[in-house]
């Protein structure tokens, strides 16, 4: 009996014994893959295949300006669910160049109205194969905002041209091939880049060790960060609030308005990853105030963002409006150190160490 | 010429006191493979590889390195990253630091160099800060490495050079870009700069040819020459908002006719960020690679059909190097991967090895 009882109480201990437990960062890895990048690829593969069904209901009456609300919607969905996934900078997105054919900019020339409209001009066919032979500047979201919000184009009769309606449809159906394409390249159904990011280790090319796939993370974050910060927030101030001369113009998506929508988006994915990803890295290494610090620095740089008046294109040149311009500005400058030096050099890590050589 | 410190002579003897004790045998254990790294901490060394990956040396040394170069069947140098003033000469087979060669007043190193076809001259790009003008120095290929003359390079920020089969002739890649120590390496003529590729005579330094790209803040900064004499060119591009219309990063030139970009599209040179890190050439000529870290991509070139054969992703790559046993091209990245490019059945990647924590510099050479 006492035996018995004792096997009882083995097989139960064995079976609460949890398996062999996966490290704290296995885990965010784990996380970030299940909860963001992979919800994130499917949004955007949504967004954009909604996109194209909205311009296709729109292009059978041109002339409805509620199906061309309703299409300008979609639009603005499409591109805000692009606006978090841009984040993910590596993996498939690289190959041949995906993110500037789903949106090009900046685009101080405005190059992409230019060859939109030689596209328009000219007798070529339209259609969503040979877009995709195309320059990239008029393949994706940033062509098809030109059109549904350009203050000079968006008229009955531009849409009345059947070219102009051929163009929004194949443009639109390009952005979804390129969408469901790299949700494909990162499922296990498809390409599968999603084990690459998951076994980092001397045989993986991509990630050889697991601080590669941290360092990936990292500067990711820390592009899109800059991004924000010195481009879409600084540029249009000619460098920074208050520094040089105001071209709402500079800013991201002026066309649109969707400015501020796009940094708060990009800024909160920054933040997700950070606490999904990489902050239980930087606790089970022992960095807990940095990584307290990181969280702190994020939460001001979205409370300073949220109240910029928008849209920014109309309110940028407000004087009374600057001081929260600045606030914006510098909270993101107190942010981009943390995650550029401080918390590399706390994990030892090198953001690019060709990349950043200079000879 | 500048006097010998005492240090460096009896390092001096030393080295040649060694090569005339061993004899030169390439096998298994032979270090097949140079490059300048830093390890985790930051701190720089120099490295020495096997064909299988292990390092058979990692010398430690207080300033960065770039290219290194083989002056003989024992010894190697590694040329300062500019504007370092130090380059270090090691010895392959035993692993050893054997001495430096040292910039004279006034002048830094520009991270390359290469040697004459009888292995008696060593020639190094040389900033000669002072005098605002770019050099080539001219040193000994043997201990105490005296400097023998130096040749203008007609631009400023010379940068890597070769010799042009036959020996008689060298190509510089002048950078153009203006730079001072005290100010590290800020760029200090953006508007003015002035890169070009120039041909010297090695004999003299008088100048035979020289061609501009076609944007004048085009940096040219490294290249490599076939055995029929085409040199390609590798640039990194300072134009900024260019976005829309990005400039060639890839060039083609034979001495005496016109510089002529590599066929790509607006795409491919947007990838690669402006930045082109080494280009390096199949030993029939046929082929060529460049490098971006920027872009995390490495180029395979047609140069024979004259076209793009396609990007390979490798992050943070830089160095790169044909290895003819293996006929195929070997690169290099900050994440310490040496990874083969195969050209056959169809170009494709293979991880060669991994150094945890070691971050490969700039340039890989063959021994």
């Amino acid at each position: 009996m006492p035996t018995r009882l004792m096997l009882l109480l083995l097989t139960t201990l064995f079976a609460c014994t949890p398996k062999p437990t996966a490290s704290a960062f296995e885990q965010a890895l784990t996380n970030t893959a299940d909860n963001l990048i992979m919800p994130w690829h499917q949004d955007f593969s949504r967004s954009t295949a909604e996109l194209r069904k909205s311009l296709e209901r729109f292009c059978q009456n041109p002339s409805d300006s509620a199906s061309l609300e309703q299409s300008r919607d979609a639009w603005r969905a499409a591109m805000m669910t692009w606006q978090t996934l841009q984040l993910v900078n590596f993996g498939p997105v690289t190959e041949g160049n995906q993110a500037w054919r789903i949106q090009f900019w900046p685009d101080t020339h405005n190059r992409v109205g230019q060859k939109v409209e030689a596209l328009l001009a000219a007798q070529t066919p339209i259609d969503a194969t040979t877009l995709a032979e195309s320059n990239v500047l008029v393949q994706g979201l940033s062509a098809l905002e030109y059109l549904l919000f350009d203050p000079s184009q968006a008229s009955p009769a531009r849409f009345a041209e059947p070219r102009t309606c051929l163009f929004l449809q194949a443009a639109a159906t390009n952005t979804q091939t390129v969408a469901e394409r790299l949700a494909h390249d990162w499922s296990p159904e498809g390409g599968n880049y999603v084990k690459t990011f998951l076994a980092p280790g001397p045989g993986n090319l991509a990630f050889p060790a697991e601080d590669d796939v941290l360092t990936a993370l990292i500067s990711a974050m820390v592009m899109s960060i800059e991004t924000l910060k010195n481009k879409e927030l600084g540029e249009p101030f000619g460098g920074r609030p208050g520094a040089g001369r105001v071209n709402p113009y500079h800013l991201e998506l002026w066309r649109s308005g969707l400015s501020l929508q796009a940094m708060q988006a990009e800024l909160a994915a920054s933040e997700q990853l950070f606490l999904t990803g990489i902050q239980p890295a930087l606790i089970e290494r022992g960095h807990k105030e940095l990584a307290r610090r990181i969280e702190a620095a994020f939460t001001d740089s979205r409370q300073k963002i949220a109240p910029l008046p928008s849209p920014l294109f109309v309110h940028l040149q407000q004087p009374d409006a600057l001081p929260q311009f600045q606030a914006a500005w510098d909270s993101l400058d107190q942010l981009l150190p943390l995650l550029k030096r401080e918390m590399p050099a706390k994990l030892q890590l090198q953001l690019g160490f060709n990349s950043s050589d200079g000879d | 010429m500048r006097p010998v410190t005492r240090r460096r002579l009896v390092l001096a003897t030393l080295g040649g006191g060694l090569l005339a004790s061993v004899g030169a045998r390439l096998n298994a254990d032979s270090t097949r493979f140079l490059s300048a790294a830093d390890d985790e901490q930051g701190g720089h060394c120099l490295l020495g590889i096997r064909a299988d990956g292990h390092l058979n040396y990692c010398l430690p040394v207080p300033h960065r390195a770039h290219e290194a170069r083989v002056l003989d069947d024992q010894l190697a140098i590694y040329f300062a990253r500019r504007p370092g003033r130090e380059c270090y000469v090691v010895d392959m087979h035993h692993g050893e630091l054997m001495g430096t060669l040292n910039a004279d007043e006034g002048e830094h190193f520009c991270g390359h160099g290469c040697v004459s076809e009888d292995g008696q001259f060593l020639f190094l790009t040389t900033y000669a800060y002072n005098r605002r003008m770019g050099v080539v120095a001219v040193h000994e290929t043997r201990p105490p490495f005296r400097k023998l003359t130096q040749f203008n390079t007609h631009g400023l920020d010379p940068h890597q050079l070769a010799l042009l089969p036959g020996g008689d002739t060298l190509v510089v890649a002048n950078g153009g870009i203006l730079t001072h120590p005290n100010s590290q390496r800020e760029m200090l003529n953006l508007d003015t700069m002035a890169p070009s590729l120039a041909y010297l005579r090695a004999q003299s330094g008088e100048l035979v040819d020289q061609v501009m790209p076609p944007h004048h803040q085009i940096s040219l900064r490294h290249l490599a020459v076939s055995a029929t004499g085409l040199v390609v060119v590798g640039a990194q591009d300072h134009t900024s908002g260019i976005e829309a219309r990005p400039h060639p990063l890839v060039f083609q030139h034979q001495q005496g006719r016109a510089l002529r970009e590599f066929p790509a599209q607006s795409e491919d040179w947007r990838q690669m960020n402006q930045y082109i890190a080494s280009v390096a050439l199949s030993a029939d000529g046929r082929l060529a690679l460049s490098t971006t870290p920027r872009g995390n991509l490495i180029s395979l070139w047609d140069l024979a059909g004259n076209r793009l054969m396609g990007h390979f992703t490798v992050r943070d790559v830089a160095g790169a190097a044909w290895v003819s046993a293996e006929n195929s091209f070997m690169v290099s990245n900050g994440m310490g991967q040496l990874v083969y490019l195969r050209i056959a059945p169809e170009p494709h990647l293979e991880l060669a090895t991994h150094t945890p924590g070691m971050h490969w510099d700039n340039h890989l050479a063959l021994v």
